[in-house]
């Protein structure tokens, strides 16, 4: 929990100092926020390890196809970066770059799950066959 | 799978954020000497100095994020 802590507190002396940088310096303020957010998606990725693996132990366990959750997973994994860098470029005054990337992340996201759809497919072709 | 294994409390260096608000107030301050002095090409090349420093510290830690990442989730 130590770390939540620090996280939360380095985020608060970072507005801090990136209010007054960004009087003077819009550049560096926006370079810090970006170490800021990076730090802080560091501690975050240090609390969603173990749930990861507790995806994959639950995978192993319910026998379930290691693609269903796969495509899960790295779904979360685009979302989570594509948001840090949408956020990053509007707060930087960039809207239009921070809305294109979340477009090519959902792009990203439809192609991993085009497997799914296919799976889906061939369930309900499977489905139909039976009736 | 393999995981990514990392030492956290290296990326948690919150002095890095200190180092670049220092390099920017540093460089601000340059600015506005060299800029008053009337020497506004030196002014804006010490400002590109400055940011392209801050720029390779930044780009380090963002492709640790990203290599992090991309072994977490199996990108």
């Amino acid at each position: 929990m130590e770390l939540l802590f620090k996280a939360f507190a380095g985020a608060i002396i970072t507005v801090i100092l990136v209010t007054v940088l960004s009087k003077q310096n819009k550049e560096m303020a926006v370079l810090a926020v970006t170490v800021a957010c990076s730090m802080i998606a560091f501690a975050a990725m240090n609390y969603l390890e173990p749930v990861i693996q507790y995806f994959d132990r639950i995978c192993a366990v319910s026998e379930l196809d290691p693609l269903v959750i796969g495509a899960l997973v790295k779904s979360v994994g685009i979302v989570l970066l594509a948001e840090i860098t949408g956020h990053i470029c509007s707060d930087a005054g960039n809207a239009a770059l921070g809305k294109t990337t979340q477009l090519l992340a959902t792009a990203a996201v439809l192609w991993l799950s085009l497997p799914l759809f296919g799976k889906l497919m061939v369930l309900i072709e499977q489905a139909l066959v039976n009736t | 799978m393999q995981r990514w294994r990392f030492s956290l409390y290296k990326h948690m260096d919150i002095d890095l954020i200190f180092k670049i608000a220092a390099i920017g107030i540093i460089v601000s301050i340059l600015n506005q000497v060299l800029s008053r002095s009337g020497r506004d090409e030196q002014a804006t090349m010490t400002t590109l100095a400055g940011l392209v420093v801050v720029l390779m510290m930044v780009a380090q830690e963002i492709a640790d994020l990203f290599t992090m990442v991309k072994s977490l989730f199996g990108l």
